[in-house]
């Protein structure tokens, strides 16, 4: 048998901390054991030693101080019945998630419907390109005349077969 | 300072525990009354539990102060009022872990903290000793006493708890939030500490 363990339990028996069928096993074990019921009765001694210390009384200024704290806090401001109520953590909670959502949904949109994709965007830089080589080119200017590609790239990408009926 | 006789400082006659709660609640509701009722309850066992972990009254007495403002400001955060009794103790420790860090970092430990130390501290002396079992009964207590302050601190909140405050080791455990197993260990340990010191003591004298 582990003796050591059992000095655990036995600590624990002189402590009322050890269960019914756990005590039985320990004193079936002290009265088998000459060196386990010689530290069981040390130890009992050790207990009785130390519980006969005496305990201090509380001082009455402990009290003393704590209520001339409290009361020298400043008093807390009246509740606003309303404002608790429409905060309140639960409520607040849901209030926090929707709006978060809603933004999450409104970014979503803005990107999808507003901002071009990105081969949108290399055309379009491709044509402002074009646009300013056209408009400094006197000869391809009178080229548009005749060429509605051109005459479209002229008028800043408006409707070429337009542009078109309007140099006739 | 006045003492008293030992006698066991786990609540035994007061509230039942279903009335422990109603004032537990109360408080939280903000009733100052039912708050100094837990004080009166649960002061006297904070100021000794701390107390024997610090070694000096004054420093218990700053400490149970601060233990029960901070109950107060903080009981609504409580959410099981059942619990008040483990949290409470929680609190007291947390208050004197930070006061002996503090410590620790500022080597604060002066002479005249010696001089109000509990290993100092001469309680009343029953008068039916004579002088030379008072004086013994004194060495006695402060070789228990240097035997305390000489543990780690995570067995001498254990073994104060559970050999002063007589908390069960499953209370135990709720307040300091280790394993059955360690606090049982732990408070072994600390006892066979203790043992040793006396044992030297014992051996000393002649």
């Amino acid at each position: 048998m582990n003796c050591r363990k059992m000095r655990i339990d036995i600590i624990a028996l002189l402590d009322e901390s050890l269960g019914e069928v756990p005590a039985s096993r320990i004193r079936q074990h002290l009265q088998s054991c000459p060196a386990c019921l010689h530290f069981y009765e040390e130890q009992r001694n050790l207990d009785r030693l130390l519980k006969s210390e005496p305990q201090l009384d509380l001082p009455v200024q402990i009290w003393e101080g704590i209520e001339s704290r409290l009361l020298s806090r400043p008093a807390p401001a009246p509740p606003l019945r309303w404002l608790g109520t429409l905060f309140e953590w639960a409520n607040f909670r849901y209030a926090f998630a929707s709006a978060i959502l809603l933004v999450i949904v409104s970014v979503a949109v803005f990107r999808v419907t507003v901002t071009p994709r990105p081969e949108d965007e290399q055309l379009l830089a491709e044509i402002r390109a074009y646009q300013v080589e056209v408009q400094g080119n006197p000869f391809l200017k009178e080229i548009g005349r005749e060429n509605p590609f051109y005459a479209f790239s002229l008028r800043g990408g408006k409707n070429p077969f337009n542009s078109v009926r309007s140099t006739k | 300072m006045s003492s008293t006789p030992a006698g066991s400082p786990r609540i035994q006659s007061g509230p039942s525990h279903e009335q422990l709660v109603e004032v537990v609640l109360r408080a939280q509701k903000g009733s100052f009354d039912d708050f100094q009722k837990l004080y009166d309850l649960y002061a006297r066992a904070i100021y000794n539990f701390v107390w024997k972990l610090v070694g000096s009254t004054e420093d218990a007495e700053d400490l149970t102060q601060e233990t029960f403002l901070k109950v107060h400001s903080e009981l609504r955060s409580l959410r099981d009022p059942s619990q008040f009794r483990f949290w409470l103790y929680r609190i007291a420790r947390n208050e004197v872990y930070q006061k002996l860090r503090r410590k620790q970092r500022s080597s604060e430990v002066s002479i005249d903290d010696e001089e109000v130390s509990y290993y100092n501290f001469l309680p009343d002396q029953s008068p039916d000793l004579d002088p030379e079992r008072q004086v013994l009964s004194q060495e006695l207590q402060d070789v228990i006493g240097k035997a305390l302050r000489d543990l780690p601190v995570k067995y001498r909140d254990v073994f104060v708890l559970a050999v002063f405050q007589n908390m069960s080791y499953e209370d135990i455990t709720k307040v300091v939030g280790r394993s059955l197993l360690s606090v049982k260990t732990d408070i072994y340990r600390a006892r066979l500490a203790v043992k040793e010191a006396v044992n030297k003591y014992t051996r000393k004298r002649p």
